[in-house]
């Protein structure tokens, strides 16, 4: 077992960019574990003599922004809310997308029928649209805004669990385990899932990126999380009034943002090559 | 034979498939009768499309989805079972009835530890034991079926695993429930012929320590005279001929069972290279079956009335379903030349 770990960590890292990938999530998990250690100032403290200091001040290492807080403490805090957010969004949408479409690709017919024509429902809105629609019904607010980009993350995991359980209910080692007595829901969660894990990780690193993304873009319309919170969506919103006069505000959070949701994707991409050859070699 | 000492008792078995749209349902397995005593290996042999595996599938309540089973009579160990219910079979599976199929490496779950399928069945039906004591029954099964280092084996997953001792693996899972009947779906098939002897001995011994019934499906006729006691040979959804091995093996009566045998390569064709023999034609669909005899079409000595319609009748209450079995041909060539 640990061989087997260290040859995939090898196959992983020939792949320049996934380990680039996995560093930066290392270094912006850090980040977001150590916040009250390294941040160098509170992120919600007003410095009124201090109001959008440019970067590389004495006290404020990236400056300050237009109340006076320190720019780099709220990033830092803002790499917490966004790391966080993205993981729960994936924890909430990979549970229910999983277990919706297992559910579907098990039983077939008309679960399968209706859990489709929900996938096509979510699916015929523009995600970010969708989100929006349903962060106005329940209300703006980080919280809502994570209920809101889960539900429309969970597509994908349905369509991949349910694939995965259409092909893996055929197998002989399925029909062994009915002649075992095992129940359906056994079946699905005890055989079928294992063998459907794969896929659903790459997915979920992938909507770990998607997920901040999608939150950052509902927080700069003003409907996530919402002031003074340190989100970096709210912070490029704030800022972008000062896009002329102190560029490096929008800049910052912007950088921050792209490099994470990069980062995961890369990542998800050499999680893809290590485990799609093996698949290949282990069911052939 | 007493009632008593029978462990599985079919009387005409029917299984249909269901067509879209309201043609006729499709008649696959045609009045078979199956029984079955205790501690016996009953072989069935046919080609492939002869219903072998779906009688396999019925007997375990597991039919496919478009399919059903209709029967006169279902008696298992002394129970009769009118109809078919999930929740009856799904108390028979397993703890009665075991299943070991074609290829081994796909029958064990690829991305589960050994230890953790062995795991699994003990929690389904040996509730009893404790955690330490089912690692130990998962080792003393997997060494009784010849796995060496077992407790390391147990830690590895079945792509670590050779064809053979996947099958011996799935035997051992199979025997953790120590069930009455085992039945072997062509379970050597996928196997190279030193591992089959090992396995076919293993299937073997089992049932004799155990007095477990096997039923033993293969197309190969070789495998089934080393292991049966009885043989049925299957055509087209039908039981054609049911004869002890030995019987069946030196003698054999209908013509599509003497076809079989004549097709198995013999020594002296292997050292000559001449050309096997192969019986022309193939297996009709279940649902264009001719009428008369399935097997008329192919059979070197069919004649007219093979084809009637009243074929049927004319064979309900023979042993072989041909109008002219072999034996009675040939004694009378014998009565022609003397």
């Amino acid at each position: 077992m640990r061989s087997t770990f260290l040859q995939n960590f090898r196959l992983f890292s020939q792949n320049r960019g996934a380990l680039i990938g996995l560093l930066f999530i290392l270094f912006f998990t850090l980040l977001a574990l150590l916040a009250p250690w390294l941040a160098p100032k509170d992120p919600n403290t007003l410095y009124v003599e201090h109001l959008r200091e440019a970067p590389f001040h004495p006290s404020f290492l990236l400056g300050t922004d237009d109340l006076g807080r320190d720019y780099l403490s709220r990033l830092i805090y803002g790499a917490r809310i966004s790391l966080g957010t993205g993981i729960l969004i994936v924890l909430f949408s990979g549970t229910v997308g999983t277990i919706l479409g297992l559910l579907g690709g098990f039983y077939g017919k008309k679960i399968d029928w209706a859990v489709m024509r929900l996938v096509d429902i979510l699916m015929a809105f523009p995600s970010i649209l969708l989100a929006m629609a349903v962060v106005s019904i329940l209300g703006p607010g980080l919280l809502n805004a994570i209920i809101a980009v889960s539900i429309v993350a969970c597509p994908q995991f349905i369509k991949i669990a349910r694939a995965k359980a259409m092909i893996e209910k055929k197998q002989t080692y399925i029909m062994a385990s009915r002649t075992f007595g095992a129940s359906s829901p056994r079946l699905i969660f005890k055989e079928i899932l294992p063998n459907c894990l794969g896929p659903l990780l790459v997915q979920a690193s992938l909507g770990v990126s998607d997920g901040i993304l999608n939150v950052a873009a509902l927080g700069f319309l003003g409907l996530g999380a919402q002031a003074p919170t340190p989100e970096w969506g709210i912070m490029l919103a704030d800022a972008r009034v000062f896009i002329m006069s102190s560029p490096f505000l929008v800049t910052l959070p912007g950088i921050c943002i792209l490099i994470l949701v990069l980062s995961f994707n890369l990542f998800g991409d050499g999680l893809r090559d290590i485990i799609d050859p093996k698949l290949k070699a282990r069911s052939s | 034979m007493s009632r008593e000492s029978l462990l599985l008792d079919i009387k005409d078995l029917n299984i249909f498939f269901k067509n879209k749209g309201h043609k006729k349902d499709t008649h696959a397995i045609r009045g078979l009768d199956l029984s079955l005593k205790e501690g016996e290996i009953l072989g069935i042999v046919g080609e492939s499309g002869c219903g072998k595996s779906l009688t396999n599938l019925c007997i375990m309540g597991l039919l496919p989805d478009q399919s059903y089973a209709t029967w006169e009579q279902f008696n298992w160990r002394g129970n009769q079972y009118s109809e078919f219910k999930e929740k009856t079979w799904r108390g028979l599976r397993g703890s009665e009835i075991g299943m070991i199929f074609q290829n081994p490496m796909s029958s064990l779950n690829p991305t589960l530890s050994l230890e953790y399928q062995f795991e699994e069945i003990f929690k389904l039906h040996r509730k009893d034991l404790s955690k330490s004591q089912r690692k130990a029954e998962a080792i003393s099964l997997l060494e009784r079926v010849g796995i060496t280092q077992a407790e390391k084996r147990l830690k590895s997953y079945p792509f670590e695993l050779s064809g053979g001792m996947a099958q011996r693996v799935m035997i051992a899972t199979v025997m953790a429930t120590s069930p009455r009947l085992l039945i072997a779906d062509e379970p050597t098939t996928a196997l190279d012929v030193t591992i089959q002897n090992q396995v076919l001995d293993l299937i073997k011994d089992l049932s004799q320590e155990n007095k477990m019934s096997v039923i033993f499906v293969t197309h190969d006729l070789a495998v089934v005279s080393h292991m049966a006691d009885r043989i049925n040979v299957m055509y087209a959804g039908e039981i054609v001929e049911s004869a002890s091995c030995s019987t069946l093996i030196q003698n054999p009566s209908h013509p599509y069972a003497h076809a079989l045998l004549n097709s198995l390569p013999t020594e002296e064709a292997i050292i000559h290279k001449a050309q096997l023999k192969s019986i022309p034609g193939q297996v009709p669909s279940f649902n264009q079956r001719p009428e008369g005899c399935s097997f008329a079409p192919r059979c070197p000595y069919q004649k007219e009335d093979c084809k009637s319609s009243e074929f049927e009748q004319m064979v309900k209450h023979k042993k072989t379903r041909c109008l002219y079995p072999l034996n009675s041909l040939q004694s009378k060539a014998g009565a022609l030349h003397e």
